[in-house]
C-alpha cells in the first residue's frame, strides 16, 4: 500500500520539472549584444593644422627652408628692403631755398624679387596665389609730408622689360604722417597672374615743408625713407602628384574577441585649409605571424574598407563641412584585432575657393566622429 | 473507491501541502465558539511576472541565454514584460491567542513580515539585445527593495445576529530593516551626437547595521563602514489595519470579504544617498593625432567615466524619513455547502495585491472543499490570475485539539530541475501552521 502511494505521487512531483531546462548540463555564456546596431559617439579629432599634416608627411622641415610664416600664420615668401634713405640735413642742403616748401626728387630704383627656390615648390604644385607689395615711407619731421611716383611690377628681375609688366601704378601726394616710420603710401594686392620677379620705382618725389631742419627733432639727423615689402603667399595650385600615407599606429583595437563583422565610422570633416583631400585607400593593419614565428604588422587582405569621398577645401574663417563615412567590413569571418590604420591621402588643388593662401593656423577637424557596429558584438562569458 | 480517495489525499500532500484555517479575514473569528492558540504560521508568496524560460532557451545539449545569437530578438524580447519583476513575501506569525469575550471575539498576535523584490524594465534587455536604435529609453522602473518588520496586532470580531459579522485588526508595525533603490527619473537618450543620461534616484538603507562611510567628495563609499551593527532594533514605526466582514444570508451560503494591511511604516533611513543630474557623453574632444593610441584613449575615457560617476554615485545626504505603504491585500470569497451533503462545498474567491514597487497582482478561483468538522478539511481550487492559470490545494487535520494546516498554490509551466525556479510567470504560495484549539 505505502509503495503504491509513493509510486503514484512521484510522477506528480517530477512532472513539474522540465528536463529541457536542466541547468546542470551547463549554460552557454556566449552573448551577442546589440545585434541590430549600436552606435557610439567617439568625439572630435583635431583641429589638425597643416604643420601636423606636413610634418606627418615628412615635408615639414623641407618647407621651412623655403617659406616663412607671417604674423597671421600664412605661409609666405618675403622680400623687404629700403628703396630710398636720405637724412634731413642733406635734403635741406640741396634745396634751393630751405625756407620754402619744395619737391625733392628721388632717384629711380629697381630690385630683383625673384625667389630661387620657388621653382622647386612649383614642382610640388605650390605657387604664389596672392602677391602683396607695400611701399612704406618714413617721415622724421614734426609736420606731414607726401610722396608721389610710379611703381612697376614685372615678371623680369629688373622690372623694366615692357612686355613683362604685370602691373604699373602711379601714386600721387600719398601722405606720410609726422614722426612715423611706417606710413603706407602704396599697397598692391595681386591674385592670380604671373609671379613678380622685379620691380621699379620711377619718377618719385617727396614734398617737404619749409624749414626742414627746424622741424626735425634730431636736428638734421632724421632720415626720410622709402621701404618696400614684397610678400608672396603660397598655396596649392596643382594637385600634389604623390599619395601621402598617414599612419595611425598603436591603435590596438581588440575587436577580434568581439566577433564584429561590420563597423562604420562616420564623421563631419570641417576643413579651412585651402586644399582638397582625397582618401584613396585605407589599410587596416593587423598582426600576422610569419613562418619564422615572428609577428609582423601587415595590411589585412580580408578587410575591405569603403573610403568616403573627397574632403572639400575651405579657407581661413570659412571652413567647408564634408560628411565622411568609412565602412570596415570583414570579407570572410570577423574583423580581427586592429593594430593601426594607414590612410593614403591625395592632396588636391582647391576648387571653387577664392582665398587659396595656405596658413599654419588653418585647421582640419573631424567632428561628430561616431562608430556604428552592425550585426552585434559577441562576448564570451558575460 | 476508498483506495483512490486515499491516493488522492496522499498525492496532494506530496505535492506540497494541505489546507487549514486561515487568518485572512478578521471577521471569520466571530462565529468561533472557543478560543485558540496559534503556535506558529509560516506563509511565503513568490510572484514573478516572467519565468526562467523567458531568459533561458534549450539549444541542443545546452541552455543558452536570450542574448545568444541563436535566439532571435523578437523571440527573446517577446517573452518579456514591460517591467519584469520578482516579488517575494514571507509572513511569519509567531504566536496568536484568541478568546471569546462577552460580545465578540478577541485576538492578539505577534509576527514578522519581510518583503523583497526587484524590477527590471524591458528596455534594458532591448538595448542589450538589439542596440540603441530606439530612443529615448525610460529605465525608471529599475528598482530593488527589501524590508522586514514586526507586527503586534489586536483584533476584534463582532457577530451581528447569526448571519453577519464584522471584524477589525489593528497592527502596530516596528520596522526592522529596509533598503530601497528607486528612481524618480532614469532616462537614456541616444542620438547621433550624444548619449544623455538623466538620473534622479535614491538609495535608502536603514542603519541599524553599520553606517556606510563617505569619500572625500561626500559620495557614499560602500567599502567603508563604521559603528556597530544593531540588527533587530526598530528603525521605523507604523500602523496598519485589517477589515473584514462575513455574511451568511441563508443556510450553507457564506460571503466574506476583507482588506489587509491598510497602512504603512515611517522609516528612518540613516544611510541615504541621492544620485541626481544629467551626464552627456558626446565622445572625446580635441583628440590630437598623437593621442590616437590605445593607452591615451583609455586614459581619456577614464576621465569621462569619472565624470559619469559623479552623476551615478549616490551623494550622501543626512538621514531621512520616508513613509512607505506595506503590501495591501484584498480578498473576497463565496462558499456554498451542498444541500444534499453539507460536507461538500463549492467555493469562489478573488484576490488582489497592490504594492508600490510591483505590478498589481490579482486572481480569481473556483474550487471544491470537503470539510469534516473536528477531523479534516480538504480544498481544491483553480482559476486564472495576472500571470495565467493558477491552482491550489489546501487541507488540515485535527488531532487531540491540535490542528495542522497547510496550503500550496502555484501556476503551471514547470520548474528548472533540482531548483524551484519557475519557468513561467508564476504565483507560488506555501502556507503551513499549527493551532491549538481551546475546547
Amino acid at each position: 500500500m505505502k509503495k503504491g502511494l509513493i509510486l503514484f505521487a512521484l510522477p506528480l512531483l517530477w512532472s513539474c520539472a522540465n528536463l529541457d531546462y536542466d541547468t546542470s548540463r551547463g549554460i552557454d555564456k556566449e552573448v551577442t549584444l546589440f545585434s541590430d546596431e549600436v552606435s557610439l559617439p567617439i568625439g572630435d579629432i583635431g583641429p589638425i593644422t597643416p604643420k601636423n599634416l606636413l610634418d606627418g608627411a615628412g615635408f615639414g622641415d623641407q618647407l621651412k627652408s623655403f617659406v616663412q610664416e607671417d604674423a597671421d600664420g600664412y605661409l609666405v615668401m618675403e622680400r623687404k628692403a629700403s628703396a630710398y634713405s636720405n637724412p634731413c640735413m642733406l635734403v635741406s642742403m640741396n634745396l634751393p631755398d630751405p625756407s620754402k616748401p619744395a619737391s625733392v626728387a628721388i632717384n629711380d630704383y629697381s630690385a630683383n624679387l625673384e625667389f630661387t627656390n620657388l621653382s622647386i615648390l612649383e614642382g610640388l604644385g605650390i605657387a604664389p596665389v596672392r602677391q602683396d607689395f607695400v611701399l612704406t615711407a618714413g617721415n622724421p619731421l614734426t609736420e606731414e609730408i607726401s610722396f608721389s611716383g610710379k611703381l612697376t611690377l614685372s615678371a623680369k628681375p629688373d622690372g623694366s622689360t615692357p612686355g613683362e609688366t604685370i602691373l604699373s601704378k602711379e601714386f600721387a601726394q600719398a601722405k606720410a604722417a609726422a614722426e612715423n616710420k611706417d606710413n603706407e603710401v602704396l599697397r598692391v594686392e595681386l591674385t592670380g597672374g604671373k609671379t613678380a620677379c622685379g620691380f621699379k620705382l620711377e619718377n618719385a618725389t617727396m614734398q617737404v615743408p619749409a624749414s626742414v631742419l627746424e622741424k626735425d627733432p634730431l636736428q638734421g639727423w632724421g632720415f626720410f625713407t622709402l621701404d618696400y615689402c614684397y610678400k608672396a603667399f603660397i598655396g596649392l595650385e596643382k594637385d600634389i602628384p604623390v599619395t601621402v600615407p598617414i599612419s595611425i599606429n598603436d591603435l590596438n583595437l581588440p575587436l577580434g574577441q568581439f566577433q564584429v563583422k561590420e563597423a562604420k565610422i562616420c564623421t563631419e570633416v570641417s576643413n579651412e585649409i585651402p586644399i582638397s583631400i582625397g582618401i584613396d585607400q585605407v589599410a587596416v593593419m593587423i598582426e600576422q605571424a610569419g613562418e619564422d614565428g615572428k609577428s609582423t604588422i601587415v595590411p589585412s587582405e580580408d578587410i575591405s574598407i569603403t573610403p568616403g569621398l573627397v574632403v572639400s577645401a575651405g579657407s581661413s574663417g570659412n571652413p567647408t563641412v564634408t560628411p565622411l563615412e568609412i565602412v570596415i567590413k570583414a570579407n570572410e569571418g570577423i574583423i580581427p584585432d586592429i593594430r593601426g590604420l594607414r590612410i593614403y591621402l591625395r592632396i588636391l588643388a582647391p576648387a571653387g575657393v577664392d582665398d587659396k593662401r595656405l596658413g599654419m593656423k588653418q585647421s582640419v577637424s573631424f567632428n561628430k566622429l561616431r562608430a556604428t557596429v552592425s550585426g552585434g558584438i559577441t562576448v564570451q562569458g558575460l | 473507491m476508498k483506495k483512490s480517495f486515499l491516493l488522492l489525499i496522499a498525492a496532494l500532500f506530496f505535492g506540497g501541502a494541505a489546507w487549514a484555517q486561515d487568518i485572512d479575514n478578521p471577521a471569520d473569528n466571530a462565529f468561533l465558539d472557543n478560543g485558540f492558540v496559534r503556535i506558529g504560521e509560516y506563509r511565503s508568496n513568490s510572484r514573478n511576472n516572467v519565468g526562467a524560460a523567458a531568459f533561458l532557451f534549450p539549444s541542443g545539449e545546452k541552455l543558452v541565454t536570450g542574448l545568444h545569437s541563436s535566439i532571435p530578438a523578437d523571440v527573446f524580447l517577446g517573452g518579456l514584460r514591460g517591467v519584469n519583476s520578482m516579488f517575494g513575501q514571507i509572513n511569519y506569525n509567531l504566536v496568536s491567542y484568541g478568546w471569546k469575550g462577552s460580545y465578540g471575539f478577541h485576538t492578539v498576535e505577534l509576527g514578522a513580515k519581510a518583503n523583497y523584490g526587484v524590477s527590471v524594465p524591458k528596455e534594458i534587455f532591448t538595448i542589450l539585445k538589439k542596440g540603441t536604435a530606439q530612443t529615448p529609453y525610460d529605465l525608471s522602473n529599475l528598482r530593488a527593495f527589501g524590508n522586514a518588520y514586526a507586527e503586534i496586532a489586536y483584533g476584534y470580531s463582532l457577530p451581528i445576529g447569526d448571519k453577519f459579522s464584522l471584524g477589525a485588526r489593528v497592527k502596530l508595525l516596528a520596522g526592522l530593516h529596509s533598503v530601497e533603490i528607486v528612481s524618480r527619473r532614469f532616462e537614456l537618450t541616444t542620438t547621433v551626437d550624444q548619449y544623455k543620461l538623466a538620473l534622479d534616484a535614491d538609495i535608502d538603507l536603514t542603519n541599524r547595521s553599520k553606517k556606510i562611510g563617505t569619500d572625500d567628495y561626500n559620495y557614499l563609499d560602500f567599502t567603508s563602514f563604521s559603528g556597530k551593527g544593531k540588527l533587530g532594533v526598530p528603525t521605523g514605526a507604523g500602523l496598519a489595519v485589517d477589515l473584514g466582514l462575513v455574511w451568511k444570508p441563508f443556510r450553507g451560503f457564506t460571503l466574506s470579504a476583507a482588506v489587509q494591511d491598510l497602512g504603512g511604516i515611517l522609516w528612518y533611513y540613516g544611510n541615504a544617498g541621492t544620485s541626481t543630474g544629467e551626464y552627456v557623453f558626446d565622445g572625446l574632444h580635441g583628440l590630437t593625432m598623437e593621442e590616437l593610441s590605445q593607452d591615451k584613449i583609455v586614459s581619456r575615457i577614464k576621465e569621462l567615466g569619472d565624470e559619469a560617476l559623479k552623476v551615478i554615485k549616490p551623494q550622501a545626504v543626512d538621514g531621512r524619513c520616508k513613509f512607505k505603504a506595506v503590501p495591501l491585500t484584498a480578498n473576497a470569497r463565496a462558499s456554498y455547502a451542498m444541500p444534499f451533503w453539507e460536507n461538500l462545498s463549492i467555493d469562489a474567491s478573488g484576490l488582489y495585491t497592490g504594492y508600490k514597487y510591483c505590478a498589481p497582482y490579482w486572481e480569481a478561483r473556483g474550487g471544491l472543499s470537503l470539510d469534516f468538522p473536528s477531523v479534516a478539511h480538504l480544498g481544491l481550487s483553480a482559476g486564472s490570475g495576472a500571470y495565467g492559470f493558477v491552482y491550489g490545494v489546501n487541507g488540515s487535520v485535527e488531532f487531540l485539539s491540535f490542528r495542522l494546516y497547510a496550503a500550496f498554490e502555484n501556476g503551471i509551466g514547470g520548474v528548472i530541475p533540482y531548483e524551484s525556479t519557475p519557468l513561467k510567470a508564476n504565483n507560488k504560495t506555501i502556507l503551513i501552521g499549527l493551532v491549538y484549539l481551546i475546547r
